[in-house]
Protein backbone atom coordinates (compact mmCIF):
# COMPACT_ATOMS: atom_id res chain seq x y z
CA UNK A 1 0.00 0.00 0.00
CA UNK A 2 2.64 2.49 0.83
CA UNK A 3 4.74 1.41 -2.06
CA UNK A 4 1.69 2.54 -4.74
CA UNK A 5 0.84 5.77 -2.43
CA UNK A 6 5.09 6.15 -2.86
CA UNK A 7 4.46 5.46 -6.97
CA UNK A 8 1.59 7.82 -7.11
CA UNK A 9 3.31 10.45 -4.76
CA UNK A 10 6.35 9.99 -7.63
CA UNK A 11 3.95 10.91 -10.83
CA UNK A 12 2.14 13.24 -8.79
CA UNK A 13 5.52 15.20 -7.87
CA UNK A 14 6.64 14.53 -11.73
CA UNK A 15 3.64 16.08 -12.94
CA UNK A 16 3.76 19.05 -10.54
CA UNK A 17 7.03 19.53 -11.82
CA UNK A 18 6.08 19.29 -15.36
CA UNK A 19 3.39 21.97 -14.10
CA UNK A 20 5.56 24.24 -12.80
CA UNK A 21 8.12 24.33 -15.76
CA UNK A 22 5.36 25.07 -17.83
CA UNK A 23 5.94 28.89 -17.72
CA UNK A 24 9.03 28.20 -19.78
CA UNK A 25 6.99 26.55 -22.33
CA UNK A 26 4.48 29.33 -22.65
CA UNK A 27 8.08 31.89 -23.08
CA UNK A 28 9.21 29.81 -25.75
CA UNK A 29 6.02 29.75 -27.63
CA UNK A 30 5.90 33.23 -27.16
CA UNK A 31 8.97 34.51 -28.79
CA UNK A 32 8.53 31.23 -31.51
CA UNK A 33 4.86 32.97 -32.38
CA UNK A 34 6.24 36.30 -32.21
CA UNK A 35 9.69 35.89 -34.29
CA UNK A 36 7.56 34.28 -36.61
CA UNK A 37 5.06 36.64 -36.76
CA UNK A 38 7.76 39.75 -36.82
CA UNK A 39 9.35 37.29 -40.18
CA UNK A 40 6.33 36.97 -41.73
CA UNK A 41 5.24 41.00 -41.49
CA UNK A 42 8.98 41.96 -43.14
CA UNK A 43 7.89 39.57 -45.99
CA UNK A 44 4.04 40.82 -46.57
CA UNK A 45 5.92 44.91 -45.83
CA UNK A 46 8.48 43.85 -48.38
CA UNK A 47 6.55 42.10 -51.50
CA UNK A 48 3.16 41.04 -50.45
CA UNK A 49 1.76 43.82 -49.31
CA UNK A 50 -0.89 42.09 -47.02
CA UNK A 51 -3.05 44.02 -44.85
CA UNK A 52 -2.11 43.26 -41.17
CA UNK A 53 -5.66 42.52 -40.59
CA UNK A 54 -6.10 39.89 -42.84
CA UNK A 55 -2.55 38.51 -41.45
CA UNK A 56 -3.49 38.62 -38.10
CA UNK A 57 -6.60 36.54 -38.90
CA UNK A 58 -4.73 34.11 -39.28
CA UNK A 59 -3.96 33.76 -35.85
CA UNK A 60 -7.72 33.09 -34.60
CA UNK A 61 -7.83 30.44 -31.96
CA UNK A 62 -4.10 30.39 -31.36
CA UNK A 63 -3.53 29.88 -27.73
CA UNK A 64 0.06 31.11 -27.00
CA UNK A 65 0.39 34.38 -25.38
CA UNK A 66 1.72 36.59 -28.40
CA UNK A 67 -1.54 35.66 -30.89
CA UNK A 68 -3.92 36.45 -27.95
CA UNK A 69 -2.47 39.92 -27.69
CA UNK A 70 -2.03 40.84 -30.78
CA UNK A 71 -5.55 39.29 -32.34
CA UNK A 72 -7.28 41.63 -28.90
CA UNK A 73 -5.09 44.59 -30.15
CA UNK A 74 -5.63 44.65 -33.94
CA UNK A 75 -9.05 42.80 -34.50
CA UNK A 76 -11.13 43.08 -31.56
CA UNK A 77 -9.43 46.58 -31.15
CA UNK A 78 -9.34 45.95 -27.26
CA UNK A 79 -6.95 47.79 -25.22
CA UNK A 80 -4.48 45.31 -24.55
CA UNK A 81 -2.92 44.35 -20.66
CA UNK A 82 0.06 42.20 -21.16
CA UNK A 83 -0.83 39.76 -18.47
CA UNK A 84 1.47 37.07 -19.19
CA UNK A 85 3.83 36.34 -15.88
CA UNK A 86 6.95 34.75 -17.95
CA UNK A 87 7.76 37.96 -19.16
CA UNK A 88 9.70 40.75 -17.70
CA UNK A 89 8.17 44.63 -17.26
CA UNK A 90 10.84 45.70 -20.15
CA UNK A 91 9.56 42.73 -22.43
CA UNK A 92 6.18 44.08 -22.01
CA UNK A 93 6.83 47.26 -22.61
CA UNK A 94 8.81 46.56 -25.80
CA UNK A 95 5.55 44.31 -26.86
CA UNK A 96 3.40 47.04 -25.96
CA UNK A 97 5.57 49.79 -28.49
CA UNK A 98 5.76 47.32 -31.34
CA UNK A 99 2.05 46.59 -31.43
CA UNK A 100 1.51 50.29 -31.28
CA UNK A 101 3.62 50.60 -34.30
CA UNK A 102 2.24 48.01 -36.57
CA UNK A 103 0.49 49.34 -39.43
CA UNK A 104 0.94 53.15 -38.39
CA UNK A 105 4.11 53.85 -40.56
CA UNK A 106 4.98 53.97 -44.12
CA UNK A 107 6.21 51.38 -46.12
CA UNK A 108 10.21 52.55 -45.33
CA UNK A 109 9.96 53.23 -41.57
CA UNK A 110 7.21 50.06 -40.52
CA UNK A 111 10.27 47.93 -42.38
CA UNK A 112 13.09 49.42 -40.25
CA UNK A 113 10.76 48.71 -37.43
CA UNK A 114 10.40 45.56 -38.06
CA UNK A 115 14.14 44.73 -38.71
CA UNK A 116 14.90 46.65 -35.76
CA UNK A 117 13.78 43.90 -33.61
CA UNK A 118 14.47 40.94 -35.53
CA UNK A 119 17.93 40.61 -33.60
CA UNK A 120 16.41 40.70 -30.32
CA UNK A 121 13.51 38.42 -30.85
CA UNK A 122 16.09 36.04 -32.24
CA UNK A 123 17.73 35.77 -29.36
CA UNK A 124 15.23 35.44 -26.79
CA UNK A 125 13.18 32.94 -29.38
CA UNK A 126 16.68 30.92 -29.15
CA UNK A 127 17.50 31.49 -25.30
CA UNK A 128 13.87 30.39 -24.64
CA UNK A 129 14.06 27.64 -26.64
CA UNK A 130 17.29 26.18 -24.64
CA UNK A 131 15.75 27.42 -21.08
CA UNK A 132 12.40 25.30 -21.71
CA UNK A 133 14.86 22.14 -22.54
CA UNK A 134 16.68 22.82 -19.43
CA UNK A 135 14.34 23.63 -16.53
CA UNK A 136 11.64 20.99 -18.03
CA UNK A 137 13.79 18.46 -17.51
CA UNK A 138 15.52 20.10 -14.31
CA UNK A 139 11.82 20.24 -12.93
CA UNK A 140 11.01 17.01 -13.69
CA UNK A 141 13.84 15.24 -12.12
CA UNK A 142 13.40 17.36 -8.98
CA UNK A 143 10.04 16.58 -9.01
CA UNK A 144 11.37 13.04 -9.45
CA UNK A 145 13.33 13.45 -6.45
CA UNK A 146 10.81 15.22 -4.27
CA UNK A 147 8.54 11.90 -4.99
CA UNK A 148 11.19 9.85 -4.50
CA UNK A 149 12.42 10.96 -1.44
CA UNK A 150 8.20 10.98 0.08
CA UNK A 151 8.56 7.49 -1.42
CA UNK A 152 11.90 6.61 1.13
CA UNK A 153 9.89 8.57 4.16
CA UNK A 154 6.46 6.20 3.54
CA UNK A 155 8.82 2.88 3.31
CA UNK B 1 -22.88 57.57 -47.47
CA UNK B 2 -21.21 55.71 -44.39
CA UNK B 3 -18.59 57.58 -42.39
CA UNK B 4 -17.31 54.56 -40.27
CA UNK B 5 -14.27 55.19 -41.30
CA UNK B 6 -14.48 59.20 -39.38
CA UNK B 7 -13.69 58.84 -35.64
CA UNK B 8 -16.82 58.33 -33.12
CA UNK B 9 -16.87 62.32 -32.65
CA UNK B 10 -17.28 62.98 -36.61
CA UNK B 11 -19.58 60.76 -37.24
CA UNK B 12 -21.83 62.04 -34.40
CA UNK B 13 -21.49 65.57 -35.90
CA UNK B 14 -22.80 64.62 -39.09
CA UNK B 15 -25.69 62.99 -38.20
CA UNK B 16 -27.84 65.52 -39.27
CA UNK B 17 -26.03 66.67 -42.00
CA UNK B 18 -27.46 66.12 -45.93
CA UNK B 19 -24.69 64.34 -47.34
CA UNK B 20 -25.56 65.03 -51.19
CA UNK B 21 -24.42 68.79 -50.31
CA UNK B 22 -21.30 67.70 -48.89
CA UNK B 23 -18.99 67.80 -51.00
CA UNK B 24 -15.60 67.85 -48.77
CA UNK B 25 -14.09 67.02 -45.36
CA UNK B 26 -10.95 69.21 -44.43
CA UNK B 27 -8.89 68.04 -41.65
CA UNK B 28 -5.86 69.74 -40.57
CA UNK B 29 -3.82 69.27 -37.27
CA UNK B 30 -4.85 71.37 -34.88
CA UNK B 31 -6.70 73.64 -36.65
CA UNK B 32 -10.93 73.35 -36.97
CA UNK B 33 -12.59 70.85 -39.28
CA UNK B 34 -13.88 72.16 -42.11
CA UNK B 35 -16.97 70.60 -44.20
CA UNK B 36 -17.76 72.24 -48.22
CA UNK B 37 -21.27 72.42 -47.89
CA UNK B 38 -23.39 74.18 -50.71
CA UNK B 39 -20.04 75.03 -51.82
CA UNK B 40 -19.17 76.91 -48.95
CA UNK B 41 -16.81 76.28 -46.69
CA UNK B 42 -18.03 75.96 -43.09
CA UNK B 43 -17.04 74.66 -39.37
CA UNK B 44 -18.03 71.34 -37.95
CA UNK B 45 -18.90 71.25 -34.39
CA UNK B 46 -19.87 68.52 -32.08
CA UNK B 47 -23.57 69.32 -33.00
CA UNK B 48 -23.40 69.97 -36.84
CA UNK B 49 -22.15 72.78 -38.56
CA UNK B 50 -21.41 76.03 -37.23
CA UNK B 51 -19.89 79.11 -38.33
CA UNK B 52 -18.31 79.96 -35.26
CA UNK B 53 -15.06 78.91 -35.23
CA UNK B 54 -14.65 78.61 -31.27
CA UNK B 55 -17.41 76.24 -31.58
CA UNK B 56 -15.23 73.75 -34.07
CA UNK B 57 -14.05 70.61 -33.64
CA UNK B 58 -10.45 70.90 -33.72
CA UNK B 59 -8.61 67.97 -35.29
CA UNK B 60 -5.48 65.77 -33.91
CA UNK B 61 -2.82 63.82 -34.72
CA UNK B 62 -4.99 60.77 -33.41
CA UNK B 63 -7.76 61.67 -35.74
CA UNK B 64 -5.74 61.33 -38.76
CA UNK B 65 -4.49 58.10 -37.61
CA UNK B 66 -7.81 56.70 -36.77
CA UNK B 67 -8.54 57.77 -40.58
CA UNK B 68 -5.34 56.68 -41.94
CA UNK B 69 -5.95 53.02 -40.57
CA UNK B 70 -9.42 52.39 -41.33
CA UNK B 71 -8.49 53.47 -44.74
CA UNK B 72 -5.39 51.69 -45.01
CA UNK B 73 -7.11 48.35 -42.71
CA UNK B 74 -4.10 49.15 -40.28
CA UNK B 75 -1.91 48.85 -42.43
CA UNK B 76 -0.08 51.72 -43.96
CA UNK B 77 2.91 50.28 -45.64
CA UNK B 78 0.30 48.14 -48.30
CA UNK B 79 -0.80 51.28 -49.70
CA UNK B 80 2.80 52.69 -50.35
CA UNK B 81 1.67 53.39 -54.33
CA UNK B 82 -1.54 55.55 -53.30
CA UNK B 83 -0.19 57.28 -50.30
CA UNK B 84 3.01 57.98 -52.89
CA UNK B 85 0.55 59.65 -55.12
CA UNK B 86 -0.81 61.38 -52.14
CA UNK B 87 -4.19 59.94 -52.34
CA UNK B 88 -6.49 56.56 -50.83
CA UNK B 89 -9.53 55.45 -52.23
CA UNK B 90 -12.24 53.87 -49.92
CA UNK B 91 -14.51 51.48 -50.78
CA UNK B 92 -17.51 53.39 -50.75
CA UNK B 93 -15.66 55.68 -53.30
CA UNK B 94 -14.55 58.65 -50.90
CA UNK B 95 -11.02 59.65 -52.10
CA UNK B 96 -8.89 61.21 -49.48
CA UNK B 97 -6.46 63.57 -50.46
CA UNK B 98 -3.08 63.20 -48.47
CA UNK B 99 -0.36 66.11 -47.22
CA UNK B 100 3.32 65.82 -45.30
CA UNK B 101 6.29 65.27 -45.87
CA UNK B 102 7.65 63.78 -49.02
CA UNK B 103 10.64 61.31 -49.08
CA UNK B 104 12.26 61.42 -52.26
CA UNK B 105 15.55 59.59 -53.11
CA UNK B 106 17.20 59.58 -56.25
CA UNK B 107 14.90 62.28 -57.76
CA UNK B 108 12.17 59.80 -57.45
CA UNK B 109 9.31 59.73 -54.75
CA UNK B 110 9.83 57.09 -52.49
CA UNK B 111 6.75 58.21 -49.65
CA UNK B 112 5.24 60.44 -48.05
CA UNK B 113 5.47 60.56 -44.09
CA UNK B 114 4.05 62.27 -41.32
CA UNK B 115 0.65 62.92 -43.09
CA UNK B 116 -0.90 65.79 -41.34
CA UNK B 117 -4.08 67.00 -43.07
CA UNK B 118 -6.49 65.22 -45.18
CA UNK B 119 -9.07 66.31 -47.80
CA UNK B 120 -12.15 63.64 -47.80
CA UNK B 121 -14.03 63.88 -50.61
CA UNK B 122 -17.40 62.96 -50.97
CA UNK B 123 -18.58 61.20 -54.23
CA UNK B 124 -21.69 62.37 -55.60
CA UNK B 125 -23.35 60.53 -58.14
CA UNK B 126 -25.67 63.52 -60.17
CA UNK B 127 -27.92 61.29 -62.96
CA UNK B 128 -28.24 63.63 -66.12
CA UNK B 129 -25.59 66.06 -65.25
CA UNK B 130 -23.80 65.41 -68.27
CA UNK B 131 -27.21 65.25 -70.71
CA UNK B 132 -25.99 68.52 -72.61
CA UNK B 133 -22.44 67.57 -72.75
CA UNK B 134 -23.60 63.99 -74.23
CA UNK B 135 -26.04 65.68 -76.97
CA UNK B 136 -23.03 67.21 -77.98
CA UNK B 137 -20.09 64.42 -78.23
CA UNK B 138 -22.03 61.90 -79.90
CA UNK B 139 -22.07 61.35 -83.91
CA UNK B 140 -23.61 58.35 -85.84
CA UNK B 141 -23.08 55.82 -83.32
CA UNK B 142 -19.56 56.89 -82.00
CA UNK B 143 -18.30 59.90 -80.69
CA UNK B 144 -16.06 63.06 -80.90
CA UNK B 145 -12.46 62.78 -79.24
CA UNK B 146 -13.76 65.35 -76.12
CA UNK B 147 -11.81 67.18 -73.32
CA UNK B 148 -13.61 68.39 -70.14
CA UNK B 149 -11.95 71.68 -68.97
CA UNK B 150 -11.86 73.34 -65.57
CA UNK B 151 -10.48 74.05 -62.51
CA UNK B 152 -10.61 71.35 -59.64
CA UNK B 153 -13.60 70.63 -58.08
CA UNK B 154 -15.89 71.67 -60.80
CA UNK B 155 -17.68 68.19 -60.77
CA UNK B 156 -15.45 66.88 -63.51
CA UNK B 157 -15.15 63.22 -61.96
CA UNK B 158 -19.05 63.23 -60.99
CA UNK B 159 -19.79 64.05 -64.90
CA UNK B 160 -17.18 61.08 -67.06
CA UNK B 161 -19.43 59.00 -64.57
CA UNK B 162 -22.65 60.61 -65.75
CA UNK B 163 -21.18 59.85 -69.06
CA UNK B 164 -19.58 56.27 -68.76
CA UNK B 165 -23.97 55.24 -67.57
CA UNK B 166 -24.78 56.68 -70.91
CA UNK B 167 -22.78 55.47 -73.16
CA UNK B 168 -22.89 51.94 -71.97
CA UNK B 169 -26.32 51.89 -73.51
CA UNK B 170 -25.31 53.96 -76.87
CA UNK B 171 -24.82 51.98 -79.81
CA UNK B 172 -23.11 49.03 -78.64
CA UNK B 173 -19.76 51.52 -77.42
CA UNK B 174 -16.97 49.10 -75.75
CA UNK B 175 -16.27 51.49 -72.89
CA UNK B 176 -13.01 51.58 -70.96
CA UNK B 177 -12.62 53.21 -67.93
CA UNK B 178 -8.76 54.44 -67.09
CA UNK B 179 -9.56 54.67 -63.39
CA UNK B 180 -5.66 55.65 -61.50
CA UNK B 181 -7.25 56.76 -58.42
CA UNK B 182 -10.16 54.40 -57.54
CA UNK B 183 -13.32 56.64 -58.40
CA UNK B 184 -14.88 54.89 -60.89
CA UNK B 185 -15.62 51.49 -59.27
CA UNK B 186 -19.19 52.12 -58.42
CA UNK B 187 -19.84 52.80 -62.04
CA UNK B 188 -20.64 49.62 -64.14
CA UNK B 189 -22.29 48.37 -67.16
CA UNK B 190 -22.57 45.78 -69.75
CA UNK B 191 -20.07 47.18 -71.96
CA UNK B 192 -17.83 48.61 -69.78
CA UNK B 193 -14.48 47.48 -68.28
CA UNK B 194 -12.58 49.40 -66.01
CA UNK B 195 -8.72 49.57 -65.06
CA UNK B 196 -7.92 50.64 -61.74
CA UNK B 197 -5.21 51.82 -60.00
CA UNK B 198 -3.07 51.47 -62.71
CA UNK B 199 -1.13 54.53 -64.34
CA UNK B 200 -2.34 55.06 -67.64
CA UNK B 201 1.10 54.21 -69.70
CA UNK B 202 0.02 51.05 -68.53
CA UNK B 203 -3.63 51.12 -69.05
CA UNK B 204 -3.76 52.68 -72.76
CA UNK B 205 -1.34 50.21 -73.87
CA UNK B 206 -2.60 47.03 -72.27
CA UNK B 207 -5.68 47.63 -72.76
CA UNK B 208 -6.26 48.72 -76.32
CA UNK B 209 -4.17 45.29 -76.95
CA UNK B 210 -6.39 43.00 -74.79
CA UNK B 211 -9.93 44.51 -74.65
CA UNK B 212 -10.06 46.55 -78.27
CA UNK B 213 -12.53 49.46 -76.49
CA UNK B 214 -14.20 51.83 -78.74
CA UNK B 215 -13.79 54.46 -76.30
CA UNK B 216 -11.66 55.02 -73.65
CA UNK B 217 -12.90 57.33 -70.98
CA UNK B 218 -9.75 58.87 -68.56
CA UNK B 219 -9.71 61.50 -65.59
CA UNK B 220 -7.16 64.49 -65.28
CA UNK B 221 -4.90 64.19 -67.76
CA UNK B 222 -1.61 65.88 -66.61
CA UNK B 223 1.61 65.75 -68.36
CA UNK B 224 3.37 65.12 -71.25
CA UNK B 225 3.21 61.05 -70.60
CA UNK B 226 -0.38 61.15 -70.15
CA UNK B 227 -1.02 63.68 -73.54
CA UNK B 228 1.08 60.36 -75.83
CA UNK B 229 -1.06 58.18 -74.64
CA UNK B 230 -4.15 59.52 -75.67
CA UNK B 231 -2.05 60.79 -79.09
CA UNK B 232 -1.22 57.07 -79.22
CA UNK B 233 -4.55 55.76 -78.66
CA UNK B 234 -6.09 58.51 -81.11
CA UNK B 235 -4.01 56.74 -83.61
CA UNK B 236 -5.40 53.42 -83.38
CA UNK B 237 -8.71 54.78 -83.48
CA UNK B 238 -9.88 54.85 -80.13
CA UNK B 239 -12.40 57.35 -79.28
CA UNK B 240 -10.90 59.47 -76.16
CA UNK B 241 -12.97 61.27 -73.72
CA UNK B 242 -11.19 63.14 -70.75
CA UNK B 243 -10.89 65.80 -68.54
CA UNK B 244 -7.78 68.41 -67.55
CA UNK B 245 -7.26 70.89 -65.18
CA UNK B 246 -7.18 74.45 -66.30
CA UNK B 247 -9.32 77.94 -66.32
CA UNK B 248 -9.99 78.24 -69.87
CA UNK B 249 -8.98 76.68 -73.31
CA UNK B 250 -6.28 79.05 -73.77
CA UNK B 251 -4.93 77.72 -70.05
CA UNK B 252 -4.45 74.07 -72.05
CA UNK B 253 -3.49 75.04 -75.18
CA UNK B 254 -0.49 77.11 -73.88
CA UNK B 255 0.99 73.75 -72.03
CA UNK B 256 4.11 72.93 -74.31
CA UNK B 257 2.52 69.22 -74.56
CA UNK B 258 -0.47 70.14 -76.08
CA UNK B 259 -1.44 68.83 -79.32
CA UNK B 260 -4.16 70.01 -81.33
CA UNK B 261 -4.78 66.91 -83.44
CA UNK B 262 -6.23 65.12 -80.81
CA UNK B 263 -9.52 66.62 -79.51
CA UNK B 264 -12.40 67.01 -81.36
CA UNK B 265 -14.61 69.08 -78.78
CA UNK B 266 -13.58 71.22 -76.02
CA UNK B 267 -16.05 71.64 -72.49
CA UNK B 268 -15.17 74.34 -70.44
CA UNK B 269 -16.95 73.78 -67.19
CA UNK B 270 -18.91 76.94 -65.37
CA UNK B 271 -20.17 76.45 -62.32
CA UNK B 272 -18.81 75.42 -58.92
CA UNK B 273 -22.31 75.10 -57.41
CA UNK B 274 -23.74 72.50 -60.18
CA UNK B 275 -21.70 70.20 -62.13
CA UNK B 276 -22.05 69.89 -65.88
CA UNK B 277 -22.79 73.83 -66.31
CA UNK B 278 -21.51 74.59 -69.65
CA UNK B 279 -19.66 77.60 -70.19
CA UNK B 280 -18.47 77.14 -73.69
CA UNK B 281 -18.17 74.67 -76.41
CA UNK B 282 -14.98 74.50 -78.67
CA UNK B 283 -14.42 72.65 -81.67
CA UNK B 284 -10.83 71.25 -82.96
CA UNK B 285 -10.33 74.55 -85.17
CA UNK B 286 -10.93 76.07 -81.46
CA UNK B 287 -14.51 77.96 -82.82
CA UNK B 288 -16.70 78.52 -80.21
CA UNK B 289 -20.00 76.18 -80.69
Amino acid sequence: MNVFLGVVCIAFCVFLGYFFSYKYTDRKNFYVNFYNFNQKLKSEVNFTKRTLISMVKELEGKQDGFSKVIYAKIIDEKEVIIKENYLTIDEKNSLYNYLDGLGNSDFYTQLKILESIDGELKDKKEKSIIDEKRYKILYIKLGFLCGLAILILLL
Amino acid sequence: MNFEFLPKKYIFALNDIKVDKLSEIRIRVDFPVKLKYLNEYIYLSKNGLTLLRNEAIIASCFDIEEILGYATEKSIYAYNENIKQGFLTLKNGVRIGLSGECVFENGAIKTIKNINSLNVRIPQEIYGCSNKIFEKIIKENSVYNSLIISPPAFGKTTILKDLIRKLNEYANNQVLVIDERGEFSFVKGENVDLITYSNKLYAFEYAIRSLAPTVIITDELSGEKDWECVISAKNSGVKIIASCHGESLDSIKNKKYFNKNVFDRYFILESLRNPGILKEIYNSEFEKL
